[in-house]
């Protein structure tokens, strides 16, 4: 029983010195690579859908994905589209920290923060011909337009197609037959 | 999703997803079919196509993809538990290939894996988010007190074989991992309730935020079960179950997630006891109703501290108490966990960690059972290492590692494990692995000396026979020796398979000694002890072969096959008994068929088939159950079922080993209704 007792406080004194070992540098989450396919992910989505002309200010406006709720996307989204182009269009990326402080945007992402304020969202992205994109349970029920989704560990989409033509935006064949279907 | 339950959860959930990943539910890319890889690359670059095969758990755990999966994992989704109809945990785990379920009666289940089943089966250990469930009174688990809001599981997810590198002494013959959802994933109300022929279950969650980056839920519910029968009468097995809890998750960071949860019950369970008596019959048939309480509190803290390192701490704090006629049980735990994930090299993921357990027991001691001492503490203290060597990049992969224990039963353990993995291509894997594992000793074989029968004798005078525990009993352990195989035949249909050679020593045994005469109590009689030794040696042997077809995307077939034999063999002077119980308490062959079809998107039929041979021990004949239910969606709020279990049969017994006093009933159809609503 004595020899038991010892052993056991060695590897206790062993663990003690081990428990307050931190690793090396900080180097980018785990949670940066979600964001960084988000990213890639949304400006594909800039590629492939088409937006009615009366979208945009001008010939040379920009084209403007705005992120709500999220400072993180909206950092990876920046790094991740800058130089690149929509069309022609120079990509801005806009961060807004409420709905209430939403601007005209092409494609809008939204966090599950603002779950309680999908309404507002809505009805403003069918006005202005907004892209909806958003993560939470929920998001294409409440009209959102496409929702990302995690499956087997990898990335996937779903797409509300009802939502989607009401706000007069085209997703192109070779987009859908990636996207799964939201039905009511 | 990065690791929120730690070390436990990630090392399953990469062996599961692995099975996936090596299924290859990915769709083919133009360029070949090759693995994308995940590092700093501009992703905007590339593809939707490539874009949807990257993985997308945490980055450690990406690293072990196809090439941690060299062990036999299945994973019941929250799909496949909605679709089954089953409203409890133990029920759930019928599905799993490789495991033996049985109902002994209403709230009392033997469940096991790859043989050895019994009331209170030994060589599995059981998680639930992190938790270990498994008791060290009779080394098993008390399967009534495992319950949840069922629509809340994220999934059940059962290593069959060893796990004991990593998750310790008891994961023997397997790991059940049971894990809940995330706080943030059940936000909003929830509201389910069943109507059966059989019982009563009504369950509430609510799930809110606490702030921006903090969410959590509580949840009540509870069963009201009745008496299953008898075959000639009513049992007295009904059972009522109150229960409660809360979790909180705060997404503290990029790199730190923290949660705290906990959980309480208290039921109410009806059982009749065979209690040996020391006059003819020498049984008497006890009526009891026992209350039986417990509860949790865990923290748990993940932080990551870079793309290839991770590590989580988890402390939890557990109580049970059980008082009936045979015993009464009270047992505090606290368990500090540590486990470290990081990239030694290019190619070599290490993960390490320890733990510390300290226990706290008090037994009443009653007629059929005394302890002593009738208090005792325990401690486990223990450390892993294992190494991931990737020997081929995505073709070959090596994984070395062992557990170190020292525990207050058994002194010093080492299990170690070796594992190979090799995918030749994207649609084959296969692997091996040779693991050691001990099942260390329980209260009950150092401590005790309990009532096994009673019976009459030659000279007159009543017999009764006592098991007596000895401090020198040792750990069961067991040399495991698994192949695997897994393919995707086509986009639709993947076949999973794998055998086993499980060589045991030392196994639990009965020696029986000198009759002395006792008349404590009275009247006067015989008193034969069996001395608890490791006196049985022997051998498994089988495999399990399991399959998934997406005949169409709306109708999927899946089905499976288990093989088990067991071979036994007793020491010079050992009592059979032990040996013939075990040998005859798993059934030989089982399979299983279930189709999933959804006629519209809003009415789905799910069906499943289960055959499961007889058991020698205690003569349970082989049965089929059919299970069938409908489920319709009126609105994307509200789910109703309707179902039958058991269609084919009125009643069937499903297990009976005579080890334990609890009376056996027959598990019963059962029809049933079920509402689910959320908010």
């Amino acid at each position: 029983m004595m020899v038991k007792r010892i052993s056991s406080l060695i590897l206790v004194g062993a663990l003690a010195l081990l428990l307050p070992w931190r690793g090396g540098a900080r180097a980018d989450g785990g949670a940066s690579l979600e964001y960084k396919l988000k990213a890639a992910f949304i400006y594909n989505f800039a590629q492939f859908v088409e937006w009615p002309g009366d979208a945009f200010g001008g010939p040379s406006a920009p084209f403007v994905i705005g992120v709500v709720g999220d400072p993180s996307l909206a950092q990876m989204l920046e790094q991740a589209v800058k130089g690149k182009t929509a069309g022609k269009r120079e990509i801005v990326v806009k961060y807004y920290a409420g709905v209430d402080a939403i601007q005209r945007s092409h494609i809008l992402f939204v966090a599950a923060s603002e779950r309680e304020r999908m309404g507002d969202v809505v009805r403003r992205a069918f006005a202005d011909s907004t892209l909806t994109i958003g993560d939470f349970d929920g998001f294409t029920a409440a009209s959102g337009m496409v929702r990302f989704i995690t499956e087997d560990n990898r990335l996937k989409f779903e797409v509300n197609l009802d939502a989607t033509n009401q706000g007069h935006l085209k997703f192109s064949a070779q987009l859908l037959k990636l996207a799964r279907m939201y039905n009511k | 999703m990065i690791g929120s339950n730690g070390r436990r959860r990630g090392m399953m959930l990469g062996m599961a997803c692995a099975a996936v990943v090596t299924l290859g539910l990915a769709r083919p890319a133009p360029g070949g079919d090759a693995p994308v890889a995940a590092d700093s690359q501009d992703f905007t670059s590339m593809s939707l196509e490539d874009l949807m095969k990257v993985e997308i758990t945490s980055v450690s755990k990406q690293k072990q993809t196809v090439a941690e999966a060299p062990a036999a994992v299945t994973a019941i989704t929250q799909d496949d538990i909605r679709r089954s109809g089953m409203n409890n945990i133990p029920e759930l785990l019928r599905l799993v290939p490789g495991l033996s379920v049985a109902q002994i009666n209403g709230s009392h289940w033997a469940i096991s894996s790859r043989g050895f089943n019994e009331l209170y089966a030994n060589k599995l250990e059981v998680l639930m988010d992190g938790r270990s469930v498994y008791t060290p009174l009779f080394s098993g688990v008390y399967w009534d007190t495992i319950d949840y809001i069922i629509p809340d599981l994220d999934r059940i997810e059962v290593i069959r074989g060893p796990g004991a590198t990593l998750w310790g002494a008891n994961a023997v013959n397997g790991v059940i991992n049971i894990t809940t959802k995330s706080a943030r994933d059940t936000q909003g109300f929830l509201l389910s309730g069943e109507a059966s022929t059989v019982d009563y279950v009504g369950g509430v969650r609510y799930g809110g935020k606490l702030d921006d980056n903090t969410y959590y839920r509580v949840y009540a519910k509870y069963r009201n079960a009745d008496d299953f029968d008898l075959p000639d009468g009513d049992g007295h097995d009904g059972w009522d179950a109150l229960r409660g809890g809360f979790r909180v998750d705060r997404y503290a960071s990029d790199q730190d997630v923290l949660t705290f949860q906990g959980d309480g019950y208290s039921q109410r369970e009806g059982q009749t006891y065979n209690l040996p008596i020391l006059l003819p019959p020498f049984a008497h048939a006890t009526d009891d109703t026992s209350n039986y309480s417990g509860g949790n509190v865990l923290g748990r803290w993940t932080h990551t501290i870079s793309d290839t390192s991770e590590f989580s701490v988890q402390l939890y704090y557990d109580r049970l108490q059980r008082s009936d006629v045979q015993l009464g049980y009270t047992l505090d735990t606290a368990d500090l966990d540590f486990q470290h994930r990081f990239e030694l090299t290019k190619g070599q993921e290490v993960i390490w960690g320890g733990d510390l357990r300290y226990q706290s027991d008090h037994i009443r001691n009653t007629a059929v059972g005394t302890f002593d001492p009738n208090s005792r503490e325990s401690y486990l203290v223990s450390g892993f290492v294992q190494d991931n060597i990737t020997i081929v990049p995505e073709r070959l992969h090596f994984i070395l590692g062992t557990k170190l224990e020292t525990n207050s039963y058994s002194g010093f353990e080492i299990q170690p494990s070796a594992r190979v993995l090799y995918t030749p291509n994207d649609k084959n894997s296969i692997w091996g692995a040779v693991s050691r594992a001990v099942r260390t000793p329980s209260r009950w074989e150092e401590d005790s000396r309990i009532v096994f029968g009673t019976m009459p004798t030659q000279a007159g005078l009543a017999g009764e026979l006592d098991t007596v525990g000895r401090t020198g009993f040792d750990s069961e352990q067991m040399w495991a020796y698994e192949i695997g195989y897994r393919v995707q035949a086509s986009k639709a249909l993947t076949v999973d398979a794998a055998a086993f050679y499980n060589s045991y020593d030392r196994l639990r045994s009965g020696t029986v000694g000198a009759p002395s005469l006792s008349v404590d109590p009275l009247p006067p009689h015989l008193n034969i002890p069996i001395t608890l030794k490791n006196g049985i040696n022997g051998a498994t042997y089988g495999f399990e072969v399991a399959a998934n077809w997406n005949v169409t995307p709306a109708w999927r077939v899946s089905g499976s096959y288990t093989f088990l034999m067991t071979e036994l063999h007793r020491g010079f002077g050992v009592d059979p008994t032990l040996e013939r119980v075990f040998e005859g308490t798993s059934p030989r062959n089982q399979f299983q068929v279930h189709t999933y079809y959804d006629i519209t998107k809003n009415f789905e039929i799910n069906a499943g088939l289960y055959y499961v041979e007889n058991l020698r021990t205690g003569d349970i004949p082989s049965y089929v159950r059919i299970d069938a239910g409908a489920t319709w969606r009126p609105t994307s709020n509200v789910e109703v079922t309707v179902g039958v279990q058991n269609l084919l049969d009125p009643q069937h017994p499903e297990f009976n080993s005579g080890l334990f006093f609890n009376e056996t009933t027959e598990v019963p159809r059962v029809v049933y209704g079920q509402i689910l609503f959320k908010l």
